[in-house]
């Protein structure tokens, strides 16, 4: 090598590592490595199988010792019909009569401290139930005590028996492999002790930070998105060894099929890769696009992505949409065919890429508190939708029919029973529907009304705020109510997010009643009677003809239907374009506004601005003194129309 | 051919014009059903927004956000009228099959006829008919079943392509292709009824064997161009209601009542073309037919 190449080389060498280094820099702000992981893991993709071997260094990060560890076993929730998962399934006969080889499950062989085997020592527990075939939960005997601050480094073996997918991990068919949950992994140690639930039909996870250093061993053929940056891959006969690293999160997935498409773009300093079903090619763009779009709003609001990669699925069968740390699912609902208006594709790419900020970084434990990452996430969803495709028909604007995100989210609150409240632990909600409610849709359409109530820029601080506090920890649902006390004081929102948190049931302000009539001459014991029967209305008495001193008594009767309570207002309309405001605190059942005003009273409306999308129910939410029929006329007789339609179709089978 | 399918199309119009009021009979039962299974909505709709502004709104646009606060305020709301719609169809398709009887011969008939006659022919061919419906029911459940078959593969062999119009194409060739099997259906049941009617056959069977042995014998080509004429009549029916329905929607009540009317003039229509098919085919099977020579008295009766 000669002495002038030399300043180069070493150039090139210093601004790789600048890159490198620098994109690590971003990542590790300032997660605390609690359990980290080496790994080998080889995929069989013909016995859909995954050997793993490697270590696992896990930190004591409380200040109480432990005698036990205890690791979540989730692979083991597909072994068989008797698990807690599958006796949770609604759709018994669809998922739980599987083939044989269609079952997943996870053996370990080794599980070692040093020279100490734990699998001796070893038991299944089941902390959420009293299912003694469930398998999920492992716990081991320590040979000595692990305190405060010390750490221990463990020896695994294990093999992984990939499931026909369910609850988006397995295969599909011979070519399709997305591997989640596939390992041994540490449950959170708390002050109060092991966290560490089973795994449920609706509970997603709960793990503690740290750094993965993955080396993935696959058919030569197939292409890889995995958790984490590519650091190096070579091939090897008939495999390919791909080295992945990530720091600063708390899971690993990966997927491998020969029939990805790969589309690559960027945004800021992370590479975005998209991974696309083959026949899916020509949603690709709109993946990208989606991702870097929402990549735009989540950094403006709470600060830029801070990992060097995303990697974006499109999934094959029931996988479904998932987010794993730098790597989400998405996929193509109807077809690689879908109108611009029809926004799917990226409301999967905004929601799942939400996660890794709610979820991902912010890291709330989704089995007890599900609503603080898919609640504020569904949330930033709805925001992200109305701040790029506006307020109107930005979810679906197709053939004239509109429909905006907040809308679906409100519809699903209208429609779908929902007897729980928010705050219950995943698997205790009376079903998945009600689970759903209430930890996306309910809090999405909730956090929007406090928006609106509290201000737009106040509220995206606060936000903000319990973002940066609690990213790379584990926040509950007090530190979220308490930051919000301490931020925005208002007792009247503060009351209303705890009720949606605690109190099942629903919000509904209407105007029940009103009325308005011209005001007469006093009458009875204390009055000129004679006086009053002389002085119709037709013949007003001198003083009395002139418009300013007719007056018109009204009232307006304004009712709570629902169980919430929160503060509302009332305008009142009058004739002559006159308008009153009034302020209810909206705790009774009812409030009554009398007024005395010189013209007749129109309508009243309650919540004029739309500020609570959480009212269900906007019809009652104005009443006119005079029918307006202009819409039960039009509604009728289009149903007249539709119905003779329908009719006439029938009888084209006479 | 093209001049025979014209003439038995224009030949339609006028049977069609000389019978209007068959129309009047097919369309004023649907209109009285419709509304009937209309009521709870428009008691409810009365009850929600019969003193609201959100009327206004609903006048303007029905949006899918009003529809969900009324499904939400009447939660048996929607499952009832789609009881009643159903129950409405099924009525109403009974009905039909009932007026055809009649309609089918008035259309056969030179003179217009007295609507108790009409009745009277359909009461007596309800029986044929409606078994010609039951059988009818398991041929177009086949025919779907091969339209979706084949419109599968074909799914399947555009899949492979990466184009999104490729995956287009299939799709629409797939709805075609059931469709297609839909139309060949509707044309053999209704030749079927035509015939029964002309030839007095109340078998069911018979009606359909007559009417197989009709269409291929040489015939189906012309009785296919003039059900795609009746097809493009009411294509073009549609369009025009569509145009007219766009610039009359809107909020004001005028435009309401307008656009009420409209909507009913098209229903109206809607009937006019399904009997100037019967129509227009009742005069293919005249012109199709060997005229009968008029036969000369036998010489022991002179």
């Amino acid at each position: 090598m000669g002495r002038k190449r030399m300043p180069r080389v070493a150039a090139v060498f210093l601004v790789a590592g600048w890159v490198v280094c620098g994109r690590f820099a971003a990542a590790a702000v300032t997660a605390e490595p609690v359990a980290s992981y080496v790994l080998e893991a080889r995929l069989h993709a013909k016995e859909k199988l995954v050997h793993g071997r490697g270590q696992i260094l896990w930190r004591n990060a409380t200040d109480r010792t432990v005698e036990t560890l205890q690791f979540h076993l989730y692979m083991n929730a597909f072994r068989n019909s008797e698990s807690s998962f599958m006796r949770e399934l609604s759709w018994r006969g669809r998922y739980r009569r599987r083939k044989p080889h269609e079952w997943g499950w996870i053996e370990l062989d080794t599980l070692r401290w040093g020279s100490y085997d734990l699998l001796v020592n070893a038991r299944f527990i089941h902390p959420d139930d009293d299912n003694e075939l469930d398998r999920t939960v492992l716990e081991v005997g320590l040979p000595r005590p692990v305190g405060p601050g010390d750490s221990v480094r463990l020896n695994v073996v294990f093999r992984t028996k990939l499931p026909r997918i369910l609850a988006r991990t397995g295969y599909e068919g011979e070519d399709f492999f997305f591997v989640a949950q596939w390992f041994p992994k540490v449950g959170v140690l708390e002050p109060g002790g092991w966290n560490c639930h089973q795994f449920h039909r609706n509970s997603e996870f709960y793990a503690d930070f740290g750094t993965y250093d993955v080396r993935l061993i696959v058919p030569r053929d197939a292409v890889v998105g995995a958790t984490g940056l590519l650091m190096e891959e070579h091939a090897l006969d008939s495999v390919r060894v791909l080295h992945y690293r990530a720091e600063n999160v708390h899971d690993f997935a990966f997927t491998a099929s020969p029939l990805y498409r790969v589309y690559t773009d960027s945004f800021g300093s992370a590479e975005i890769r998209v991974l696309m079903q083959k026949g899916h090619e020509a949603q690709a763009r709109r993946h990208l696009e989606a991702a870097k779009t929402a990549m735009r709003r989540f950094g403006e609001w709470f600060g830029p992505y801070p990992y060097p990669v995303l990697t974006v699925v499109d999934t094959k069968g029931r996988a479904g949409g998932m987010e794993y740390p730098t790597l989400i699912t998405a996929g193509v609902l109807f077809g690689p065919w879908l109108p611009r208006g029809l926004r799917t594709v990226e409301a999967v790419v905004f929601h799942e890429f939400g996660h890794q900020y709610w979820y991902g970084m912010v890291a709330n434990n989704e089995f007890e508190e599900a609503w603080l990452d898919e609640g504020i996430n569904s949330y930033c969803e709805v925001r992200l939708f109305e701040e790029e495709y506006g307020p109107r028909g930005n979810l679906l604007d197709v053939l004239g029919q509109r429909l905006s995100d907040l809308e679906l989210q409100r519809m699903q609150l209208q429609l779908i029973p929902a007897p729980d409240p928010v705050l219950r632990k995943a698997w205790e909600f009376v079903d998945s529907q009600s689970y759903s409610v209430n930890s996306y849709a309910k809090v999405a359409v909730a956090l929007t009304t406090v928006e609106r109530l509290a201000g737009e820029e106040r509220w995206l601080a606060f936000l903000r705020k319990y973002f940066e506090r609690w990213r790379f920890r584990h926040p509950h649902t007090e530190d979220f109510l308490s930051l919000l006390r301490e931020e925005i004081p208002e007792p009247a929102y503060k009351g209303f997010l705890r009720q949606v948190l605690e109190v099942p049931g629903h919000l509904d302000y209407g105007v029940e009643r009103v009325s308005t009539h011209r005001e007469g001459k006093p009458l009875g014991v204390d009055f000129d009677v004679a006086a009053a029967e002389t002085d119709s209305a037709a013949t007003p008495r001198e003083g009395r003809s002139s418009p300013d001193t007719t007056w018109y008594r009204s009232e307006v009767l304004l009712r709570r239907y629902g169980e919430f309570q929160l503060p509302v207002e009332a305008l009142l309309l009058f004739a002559n374009g006159d308008t009153l405001r009034f302020s209810w605190d909206g705790a009774e059942r009812w409030h009554r506004i009398q007024v005395r005003h010189p013209a007749r009273l129109k309508a009243a409306v309650i919540d004029p601005e739309g500020k609570i999308p959480m009212d269900l129910n906007e019809n009652n939410n104005s009443r006119t003194v005079e029918p307006r029929r202009r819409g039960v006329w039009k509604l009728v007789a289009r149903w007249v129309y539709w119905l003779q339609g329908m009719f006439s179709l029938a009888s084209f089978l006479s | 051919m093209v001049s025979g399918v014209w003439s038995c199309y224009a030949e339609g119009w006028r049977r069609v014009r000389r019978h209007f009021r068959v129309v009047w009979l097919f369309y004023v039962p649907g209109l009285v059903l419709a509304y009937f299974a209309s009521m709870p909505l428009g008691k409810a709709l009365q009850r929600s927004i019969g003193h609201s502004l959100a009327s206004d709104r609903v006048a303007a646009e029905l949006s899918l956000r009003f529809l969900g606060d009324l499904a939400y305020e009447h939660a048996g709301l929607f499952p009832t009228l789609l009881a009643l719609a159903a129950t409405g169809a099924a009525i109403y398709l009974l009905t039909v099959t009932f007026l055809l009887g009649g309609a089918v011969r008035s259309l056969l008939l030179p003179e217009p006829r007295p609507v108790f006659e009409v009745l009277s022919d359909g009461a007596r061919f309800f029986g044929c008919f409606l078994r010609l419906f039951l059988i009818s029911l398991p041929a177009y459940a086949a025919a779907i079943g091969v339209g979706f078959l084949v419109g599968k593969g074909l799914v399947a062999l555009f899949s492979l392509s990466a184009s999104p119009g490729a995956w287009v194409c299939a799709r629409v060739l797939a709805v075609l292709g059931i469709l297609s099997g839909l139309w060949f259906v509707n044309l053999v049941f209704d030749y079927a009824k035509l015939l029964a009617v002309r030839h007095e056959e109340h078998r069911a069977r018979g009606a359909l064997r007559e009417a197989v042995g009709f269409l291929f014998g040489g015939r189906f080509w012309r009785a296919a161009g003039l059900y795609g004429l009746v097809l493009l009549t009411g294509a073009l029916a549609l369009g025009t209601y569509n145009l007219g329905a766009a610039v009359l929607d809107g909020p004001a009540p005028a435009r309401i009542a307008l656009l009420i009317v409209w909507q009913q003039l098209f229903v109206l229509i809607r009937v006019v073309v399904k009997l100037l098919f019967y129509g227009a085919q009742a005069s293919l099977m005249g012109w199709a037919e060997p005229r009968m020579e008029p036969v000369e008295p036998a010489g022991f009766l002179a």
